[in-house]
């Protein structure tokens, strides 16, 4: 059931999120910012897109920002796993959605990971470090 | 070697092509081809968006950024983010 334990520091930290393109074999990692507000998988920020150039979206969806305007996303799927900073342990995510918007202004400049993953993850919160497993 | 075609135009854009060439003193079919010649020359612009994402393919078009090749090992890209090749 749980393969993997893991401690992150997920309230005041962001997590560390490796992405993976097996066709090129490379591996993208950095830090991604937890967010429970953010329905989709992962959306992608300006530094990131080159990482899916040539690659084809697997449908187009419409997401809505904070601000109530829609969204249109591309919607590309990826292997990813979460990373431990403390001790290095990863944790599978498989295959994950990532959302990317067709016009560049709804980019952010930071990664952010949203519920279809964290739905995916037991996640444990206490004072410092978050616990993450997969189920 | 000139080829001569005929065009069809709106009146709209016949009359601005008319008043252009008076103005200018030069002619409508002058005027005509250093606008396809333009149109041609650049044909990231009036290409729809063929290759993904749509966003990079825009930001490239507009020549807002320039990404490092993820295709290089321990490339640093923005935001703390590295690409690595996986052996």
């Amino acid at each position: 059931m749980v393969s993997h334990t893991v401690e992150l520091r997920f309230q005041t930290y962001p997590s560390y999120l490796v992405l993976r393109r097996r066709d090129k074999r490379v591996k993208a990692f950095g830090t991604a910012v937890i967010d429970t507000g953010f329905d989709g998988g992962i959306y992608l920020n300006i530094a990131l897109l080159k990482f899916f150039e040539d690659l084809n979206p697997i449908r187009m969806e419409k997401l809505v920002s904070s601000f109530g305007e829609k969204v249109d996303c591309e919607v590309y799927e990826i292997e990813a796993s979460l990373v431990s900073e403390k001790d290095g342990l990863e944790v599978d995510l498989k295959k994950v959605n990532v959302y990317i918007p067709v016009d560049p202004a709804y980019i952010e400049g930071e990664v952010l990971v949203g519920r279809e993953i964290l739905n995916r993850l037991k996640v444990v919160l206490n004072d410092v470090y978050s616990e993450l497993s997969s189920t | 070697m000139v080829k001569k075609v005929s065009l069809s135009l709106p009146d709209r854009l016949f009359e601005e092509l008319d008043g252009l060439a008076k103005e200018s003193s030069r002619t409508r079919s002058s005027i005509v081809v250093e606008a396809l010649k333009a149109y041609l020359s650049e044909p990231d612009i009036r290409r729809e968006a063929k290759t993904y994402p749509t966003a990079l393919q825009k930001l490239r078009e507009q020549i807002v950024i320039k990404l490092r090749s993820p295709r290089l090992a321990k490339a640093r890209i923005e935001s703390d983010w590295i690409v690595k090749s996986e052996v």
